[in-house]
């Protein structure tokens, strides 16, 4: 059998390869080449092969919502019952700055960590847990884990949380 | 038991070891400095819904909770 390695959804790419060690292709209305193992692959359009790459991104899609359910669970072992409610109900969770009186972060799953001081907006931190596997879509993780990690990060490194992330000053009108 | 907690794209992976027995605390401390090593940070997790930042193995904590390396956006 050969092994199907890429299925791509960027716009160069809107297919599934099949590897086939060892085997050459001739030229086809699809596209094939050699891979650096010697081997050689066969690229084939989603139009022609649309049930495996429906099937495939059908398993992607059901990992990944494995996948947020339980970065779920871990948020609410990991938080606690209060910060788990505080999280459901606003979407985003309040950290008190361990180093400056008066300065809190409200860290949400997607976008910036908005800083506060006293009820002013100062500033907006740009920075995301990266997944080093090298996957493709290697910035993905699931929301929950990320809120998580950023939360710990703040409240036990914030220096270095401060540090790492890009920074954006709101400035007053 | 302990148990490392490691956060991934396809959710957590665990790995568990008995404080009492000598190989599994070496192989949970193996895995901990890979991860380290990785540039990704440890939590130890509390009751109070906090976690303590280590750099080192910890064979007594109940629960570890590796967090990915954070890069600037």
């Amino acid at each position: 059998m050969p092994y199907a390695w890429s299925l791509g959804n960027d716009a160069s790419s809107s297919g599934v390869a099949y590897c086939y060690p060892g085997v050459s292709f001739s030229p086809t209305s699809t596209a094939a080449g050699s891979t650096s193992a010697g081997g050689s692959y066969l690229y084939i359009p989603f139009a022609i092969s649309s049930i495996s790459a429906a099937e495939e991104l059908e398993k992607v899609r059901l990992e990944k919502e494995l996948a947020i359910r339980a970065a779920e669970e871990m948020l609410a072992h990991c938080l606690g019952e209060e910060r788990l409610k505080e999280y459901k109900h606003s979407g985003q969770i309040s950290v008190e700055s361990p180093s400056k009186p008066g300065r809190r972060y409200v860290v949400s799953p997607t976008g910036k960590i908005k800083v506060y001081e006293g009820e002013q907006l100062v500033d907006e931190l740009c920075a995301g847990l990266v997944d080093p596997s090298g996957a493709r879509d290697s910035n993905w993780l699931p929301e929950p884990d990320v809120v998580l990690g950023k939360v710990w990060l703040l409240e036990n490194d914030e220096e270095r949380l401060l540090a790492t992330a890009n920074h954006n000053p709101v400035r007053m009108v | 038991m302990g148990q490392l907690m490691v956060m991934g794209r396809k959710g957590d992976t665990r790995v568990s070891w008995d404080p009492a027995n000598p190989a599994e605390v070496e192989e949970a401390g193996k895995t901990f400095k890979t991860y380290r090593g990785k540039g990704f940070a440890a939590f130890r997790t509390t009751k109070r819904g906090k976690g303590d930042l280590i750099t080192e193995f910890d064979h007594l904590a109940k629960e570890i909770l590796f967090v990915p390396p954070i890069a600037g956006g």
